[in-house]
């Protein structure tokens, strides 16, 4: 078990809404380990961003534990959550999230500017952007960029402090198709060539084949958790794929 | 985060939205630049006050009646001649008297004006400092002969006399003819000196006032008593209290019915009185200050709902509490110290303005100093600070969460 980068036991996270209290997740248990690329899917309100954000240390679960990189987040302070966001979890979101005040070579610095590491950080920003392809728009801002420039910009801020885990809010939420192929192919990139942990939330089918497991939640609760055959991702909507077959969605 | 960083990132998100920033920036600028230029104005008045008073001398000792005593005794010649004639006061170095004759009818040819008539004896000149550009002064002769011969200020002397040497000429007062004797250099000050007319103080007694009753003694009006240095003005008054009282006829537990007072103490009583304008033009500075840093609070409130979103991604990319804390502190405080060194230069160019100018007779001049500038830039700095830490708590506060879904 120490292994694993994400180990969820009997995680459970309730809000209350007026006098009721209603569970988000319930009972969850769910082990990622180190290279692994998970889909999380589900429909609205099954729980799947609240179990994102708990992954990424944004949220505290009501009861169960959490334990990333064999350490139990539900003993960290609030500091040490946020070091542990800025140092061990690469956020990727929906609307990209860039500040649009900033440079894309800013906007990636910015991790490293709240947590300083052993690294060079103009060389780190650097190889990051290199590795998104976006050399050449270092010094572009956000709006100068299309919407999947953007989101490789958000995408290298994720990877520039080599998190252990990379998590995917609906990456491709806002993009066409042509944007969307680009940056799954990224991502699987980054999982198969860079050897980096990866969680994606989406209800996109598509995408969800581009990874290696598919784990469904319903009402808080893991439906089905399966290793899927991964593919190429082709944007076609092509559902023909055997290996989709035994997905139950 | 360094400190370098945090002030790095204050400066790059006040630079991202200019028209807010510059609209703060423009409160804190006002509110510094008035609280530089009006009290700048108001040292200035304090000190051309307080400089006419002491240019008369710290030397100086006014002796006048005190109307407070119950059988209060004129001052009179006499008297000032016991000052001046006595070997008990060594430390007093001239003695002056003046009588005043109120307003005097001046006539020469189609020209007629009033002014200001004062009986004076041979050392006034001198003790008041006043200075003869032509002529001379009243002799010791002039009073025994109670002689028709005039000293003007310089104004008066060009208004009646416009271009020409005045002396030596003849005109008329209360319609009897009067000889130039000398002209005076300018003056200035409130005194209006420059308008005056003096006369011997027999003369004046007889022909202004009018009250002269051969071989009585004659009234003063003051007695001017200067001292040999500013270090023996308190001996030269204890000295001058003994003569009078002994002229007066008073025993030393009796109350006195003349008063010595000297011009530090007139200078002194004028400058409390004006400190008091100088506090009210502060008063008026500082509350456009307030009202600057309210300005900053509304701003970074604004602000802080405006940039929730942003503060929601600072957060989960790994900004702390304190990161976003410490960058909005380092925002208002880089705004108000920043309005703070415009306000100061903005403050120093308005008070340049009102140095040097003419005004009430008067060289004016607007005294910026260190310490006032210091003050309203640690006000300033104050006001920031204090009107940026709601907003800032706040902005830590909030749930990454849901900044996030700010949309």
């Amino acid at each position: 078990m120490t292994d694993a980068v994400v180990h969820l036991q009997a995680l459970n996270k309730t809000y209350q809404v007026g006098v009721e209290r209603v569970a988000a997740l319930d009972g969850v248990d769910l082990l990622i380990q180190e290279r692994e690329m998970v889909a999380i899917m589900g429909a609205s309100g099954s729980g799947k961003s609240t179990l994102l954000n708990i992954l990424g240390c944004l949220d505290r679960p009501t009861s169960g534990s959490y334990h990333l990189n064999g350490n139990d987040v539900g003993a960290f302070s609030d500091n040490r959550l946020s070091d542990t966001r800025g140092r061990y979890i690469g956020f990727i979101f929906q609307s990209y999230n860039l500040l649009p005040q900033l440079t894309a070579a800013q906007n990636v610095e910015l991790p490293l500017r709240y947590n300083p590491r052993g690294f060079d950080r103009k060389q780190a920003v650097k190889e990051a952007l290199a590795r998104v392809g976006l050399t050449d728009r270092a010094n572009h801002r956000p709006n100068q960029l299309s919407g999947g420039q953007q989101q490789r910009v958000g995408i290298a801020r994720a990877l520039v402090g080599r998190p252990s885990l990379l998590l995917a809010d609906e990456p491709t939420g806002n993009l066409d198709s042509r944007s969307t192929e680009e940056i799954i192919t990224l991502i699987q990139d980054l999982n198969s060539q860079d050897g980096m942990t990866i969680a994606m939330v989406t209800h996109e089918n598509e995408v969800a084949s581009a990874t290696k497991r598919i784990v469904t939640l319903r009402d808080g609760k893991i439906l089905s958790d399966e290793p899927i055959q991964q593919r190429r991702f082709s944007g076609s909507g092509d559902l023909a794929d055997p290996a989709m077959s035994g997905v139950s969605l | 985060m360094s400190p370098s960083m945090i002030i790095g990132t204050a400066f790059a998100s006040i630079l991202a939205s200019k028209l807010r920033s510059s609209l703060t920036l423009l409160g804190v600028v006002i509110g510094v630049t008035s609280v530089i230029a009006l009290m700048s104005i108001g040292r200035g008045a304090q000190d051309s006050i307080t400089s006419r008073i002491s240019a008369q001398g710290a030397e100086l000792l006014f002796v006048n009646v005190n109307f407070a005593s119950s059988d209060a005794q004129s001052l009179t010649l006499d008297d000032a001649l016991a000052i001046s004639s006595a070997s008990s006061a060594p430390d007093v170095h001239r003695v002056a008297a003046s009588l005043s004759a109120g307003n005097a009818e001046i006539s020469l040819g189609a020209t007629a004006l009033t002014t200001n008539a004062t009986g004076i004896t041979p050392e006034y000149l001198a003790v008041n400092g006043y200075d003869l550009a032509s002529g001379r002064g009243i002799s010791p002769a002039d009073l025994i002969a109670r002689t028709d011969v005039a000293i003007l200020g310089s104004n008066l002397a060009e208004n009646l006399f416009p271009g020409q040497e005045a002396t030596g000429l003849q005109f008329s007062v209360n319609g009897r003819l009067y000889t130039v004797a000398g002209v005076l250099e300018p003056v200035g000050g409130f005194t209006r000196v420059d308008d005056q007319l003096f006369v011997p103080i027999t003369t004046a007694e007889s022909r202004l006032v009018g009250d002269a009753a051969p071989g009585e003694t004659l009234n003063v009006s003051q007695i001017l008593v200067q001292a040999a240095d500013a270090e023996s003005v308190d001996a030269a008054a204890e000295q001058t209290d003994v003569v009078l009282r002994l002229q007066h006829g008073l025993s030393f537990s009796e109350t006195a019915d003349f008063s010595i007072s000297n011009s530090a103490g007139i200078a002194e009583t004028l400058e409390e009185t004006t400190d008091v304008l100088v506090i009210f033009l502060g008063v008026v500075g500082g509350i456009s200050l307030i009202v600057g840093g309210i300005g900053i609070m509304n701003i970074m409130l604004v602000s802080v709902t405006e940039r929730t979103r942003e503060i929601g991604i600072r957060r989960a990319i790994g900004a702390r509490r304190t990161a976003v804390l410490l960058q909005f502190l380092a925002e208002a405080t880089v705004l108000s110290i920043g309005g703070g060194l415009l306000g100061i230069l903005a403050g120093t160019l308005i008070t340049d303005q009102f140095s040097g100018v003419q005004f009430l007779n008067t060289t004016f001049d607007a005294q910026m100093s260190f310490d006032i500038a210091s003050l309203a830039m640690l006000v300033a700095a104050g006001i920031g600070l204090v009107a940026g830490i709601y907003p800032a708590a706040r902005a830590a506060s909030l749930d990454p969460i849901d900044a996030l879904r700010h949309e």
